[in-house]
């Protein structure tokens, strides 16, 4: 700000409309929002976002193996010109939706990524796929992780989420591997399977009872 | 200087004459010139007895100008009184059948010779018929030019007529003037304890005798935050009778007040919506910051807190809600939850407590009343039909909630509690009685009430009302597979949530749908706590995978923070953290941690009923429960 320009606390205004401001930037953030939440639900179903009211840790009594990854804080900002607002560039609010939408889709995937790779390498769950075949850094990651089955007993295979690239050299890894290779694989995908219905089955056997 | 000036109308040149007008405003004048009871000063007040217009100018000018600096200025009326476009006159003997605004005396010119003058205190008592016209007024007295400027610390009016009621008359004078000078002679005891009074409690005083004597409805409004109670002596207090007051005002404690005074335009704001746009967390936000502003002087928050409980329950009294005045109350204890482990700020909450409670007890009998004549009574009066398949449940758990709240809110063996307890117990009675298809779980805000409800009716041993209410709300969750509405659902979404809850399908209301929600956990650890494993375990399945939370504060003194730092989120899946509820009971109740005594726990109880995103966990753990384990 110029030495001599007017502070905004003190300048005078000429029918400030601040309720109605108030009420526009509230629903530009909503609108933020929502595109911010659709890109969250590109990686998670919406049940599975939680909202809390009030600050603390967060504990799951009854359930070791849920890990807490602390919370963490998204901001984002964006500015207009003056001039564009004075020349009535509607263009400004793609530009600042998309400019806000950008920073907290990012912050949101290296927080999502990055809770995954400190979860994974905090108990050494983590595959190096240099200096070995695709299908075989596939193969030994789909040993090491341990999958869930429904309540009605279907499995709940991971998503996977893979960079530029790499999920078209897996496809085509996988196409080209030997027919043993793939019969192991199957074999490891069916053993994973019968898991985890053991262990669901075992989970609903601890209700007093389960289905009719 | 205490500066009085009466006016008494009997004759008037346009309108009927009255008989005792200007008996009760020499009644007035010659009890509060004593000086054990008003000590006015005798050479600078004044008496008018039917005056012209130009002799009441001439005599506000005397007394509010030519005099020393005023410390108490007292405006006494009584006559004719008349509503004119929306603006409240007094009429002098003078005044024309038409153009009052030329002819009388008008409220808005009485305040605002009163903001030049800017006394420390203003009290304005009128008795005359219309005066109920003062409430329409008062959006014009809260102009700053007029109370809100900062010089006029503290005003307070009290009118003992309504609109389309006159003022009525005995042979020992009007009733309004009768009832002030009972209380101000000691005839009429408010209590023998505090030194001196307010307008403010005398008003309410004379206005709960004028309610159930007459067909008066009495107005009171404004506050004194500054410096003592400075109306009259309270005869009856246990010192020396011949006393003169300005001795008793000396002793009052000479605390700093700058911080309510400084927000004094705020209060006014927040003060005069009580009654109809009731916002409990906006009215919190002004009073957080006065008591902020005078935390090195807990007596003097102790004092700003009993003068706002008095002008604030008396103005709550105006809303159609009849549980007005128990909210207004509550969020003003809630603000006093921070410092209530001072000795001064605790007995005051203490007071509060009870006053609360008296609030509640009042408000629970209307609506048993009510209820006993017309069992829709519970149905919203001006928007009933689709809004009440929300509204409904969510009013269902708030008057439980309350009026089970209410027990604890008196001292132990007081006989208030007895009645707290047959009132909750018949408002149990007649919801399940008439409502019992409306116990639903449609949202988060009804678990706080609904967890107080069913804690207290267990409690209460009311067995058969505690199980049915539990029983239909679990009922109500499996149907709808725990989907309940977020507690700040905006009221527009509401509607589209129902047509989820109708159709099953939620997908266009994601983000209303709480998750985890709190009613689950109220319903499985009330479940818990009425032994009811029998009927909840077979079914639980039906919830599973179900997330629900339990947050618990690491201090209740800031349980009524709009958003609580510290504590613990705890989160429970159901078939996953636990599979019956007794094994959810085990695991919750040594987490549920209680307040460290029953002031904080009566106070943590109303801030979780005032600002439904918070419950009061500690009411459904298990009575045994150890320390709590390390997180």
């Amino acid at each position: 700000m110029a030495d001599d320009a007017i502070p905004v606390a003190n300048a005078a205004e000429f029918f400030s409309f601040d309720r109605e401001g108030l009420a526009i930037h509230t629903a530009m953030a909503r609108h933020v929002g929502r595109a911010t939440d659709a890109f969250a639900m590109r990686y998670l179903p919406p049940e599975n976002l939680q909202r809390y009211a009030h600050g603390g840790s967060w504990e799951h009594p009854g359930a070791d193996d849920v890990r807490d990854s602390g919370m963490r804080d998204h901001k984002a900002e964006s500015g207009a010109q003056f001039d564009a607002i004075v020349d009535h560039d509607l263009k400004m609010i793609a530009d600042m939706v998309a400019s806000l939408n950008g920073q907290l889709n990012q912050q949101f995937a290296q927080m999502m990524f990055g809770t995954v790779e400190e979860a994974a390498e905090s108990v050494g769950n983590v595959v190096d796929a240099a200096g070995q075949a695709p299908e075989e850094a596939y193969y030994q990651m789909l040993e090491k992780i341990e999958v869930r089955a429904n309540p009605d007993f279907s499995i709940r295979w991971p998503t996977q989420i893979a960079g530029a690239g790499a999920t078209e050299r897996l496809e085509a890894a996988m196409n080209g591997a030997s027919d043993a290779f793939k019969a192991k694989l199957e074999a490891l995908k069916e053993a994973k399977a019968a898991e985890a219905r053991e262990r669901e089955a075992a989970r609903q056997a601890r209700f007093k009872r389960y289905g009719r | 200087m205490r500066i009085l000036l009466a006016i008494g109308c009997n004759k008037y040149d346009h309108e009927s004459p009255l008989e005792v007008a200007e008996s009760d405003a020499e009644r007035v004048f010659k009890a509060l010139l004593r000086p054990e009871i008003g000590d006015y000063d005798a050479a600078h007040s004044e008496l008018l007895l039917s005056p012209t217009l130009d002799e009441i100018r001439g005599a506000l000018k005397r007394v509010l100008f030519d005099a020393s600096p005023i410390d108490t200025f007292t405006f006494f009326f009584a006559g004719h009184g008349a509503v004119e476009s929306g603006s409240f006159y007094m009429l002098p003997k003078d005044s024309p059948s038409r153009g009052l605004s030329m002819g009388a005396l008008s409220l808005a010119d009485l305040f605002r010779a009163i903001g030049e003058a800017a006394p420390q205190q203003s009290n304005i008592f009128i008795d005359a018929c219309e005066a109920n016209g003062l409430i329409a007024d008062l959006g014009v007295l809260l102009k700053s030019d007029l109370i809100g400027d900062a010089d006029t610390p503290g005003v307070t009016l009290v009118a003992t007529a309504a609109q389309d009621q006159s003022a009525e008359e005995t042979d020992d004078g009007g009733l309004g003037a009768t009832a002030l000078l009972d209380v101000i002679e000691g005839r009429d005891v408010i209590n023998d304890t505090a030194p001196a009074f307010d307008l403010v409690e005398i008003g309410r005083r004379v206005s709960t005798r004028l309610r159930a004597e007459s067909n008066q409805t009495p107005v009171v409004w404004g506050f004194n935050l500054h410096g003592p109670p400075r109306f009259c002596r309270n005869i009856r207090a246990g010192d020396d009778p011949s006393r003169p007051l300005r001795d008793v005002l000396q002793v009052w404690p000479d605390e700093p007040q700058e911080g309510a005074q400084a927000r004094f335009e705020d209060l006014w704001r927040v003060y005069s919506t009580i009654s109809d746009d009731w916002r409990p967390r906006r009215f919190a936000r002004v009073v957080d910051a006065i008591l902020a502003s005078l935390a090195a002087t807990p007596g003097a928050q102790a004092a700003v807190v009993e003068r706002l409980a008095a002008a604030c329950f008396e103005r709550a009294r105006l809303s159609p809600d009849v549980f007005r005045p128990a909210q207004v109350g509550s969020a003003l204890l809630v603000c006093l939850l921070p410092y209530s482990s001072i000795d001064q700020i605790a007995r005051q909450a203490e007071a509060l407590c009870e006053q609360i409670g008296d609030a509640v007890l009042a408000a629970g009998a209307a609506l048993v009343s009510a209820l006993d004549a017309d069992r829709y009574a519970l149905l919203s009066k001006r928007h009933s039909g689709v809004a009440d398949l929300f509204l409904l449940p969510l009013r269902i758990a708030n008057v439980l909630g309350w009026t089970g709240a209410a027990t604890g809110l008196f001292p132990p063996g007081d006989p208030r509690e007895g009645e707290a307890m047959a009132l909750f117990a018949k408002l149990l009675d007649r919801v399940i009685e008439h409502y019992s298809t409306s116990v639903v779980a449609v949202g988060d805000g009804q678990a706080a009430p609904f967890a107080v409800a069913l804690a207290q009716a267990a409690h209460l041993g009311l067995t058969e009302q505690a199980d049915a209410l539990a029983g239909l709300l679990f009922v109500d969750l499996i149907k709808h597979r725990a989907h309940v509405a977020r507690d700040d659902i905006l009221p527009e979404a509401i509607f589209d949530f129902l047509q989820g809850r109708a159709s099953g399908d939620y997908t266009t209301v994601q983000e209303w749908v709480s998750r985890p929600d709190a009613m689950t956990g109220v319903v499985l650890l009330a479940g818990a706590r009425l032994g009811l494993h029998e009927v909840f375990d077979p079914d639980l399945w039906r919830l599973d995978e179900h997330i629900f939370t339990t947050y618990v504060p690491e201090d209740y003194g800031r349980f009524g923070d709009q958003l609580i730092t510290g504590g613990r989120n705890l989160n429970w899946t159901i078939g996953g953290s636990f599979f019956d509820i007794a094994e959810l009971d085990g695991l919750a109740s040594p987490r549920l941690t209680s307040p460290s005594n029953p002031l904080t726990m009566a106070a943590a109880v109303l801030a979780a009923l005032t600002y439904p995103d918070r419950v009061p966990w500690f009411l459904l753990a298990a009575p045994s429960a150890g320390p709590p384990p390390s997180p």
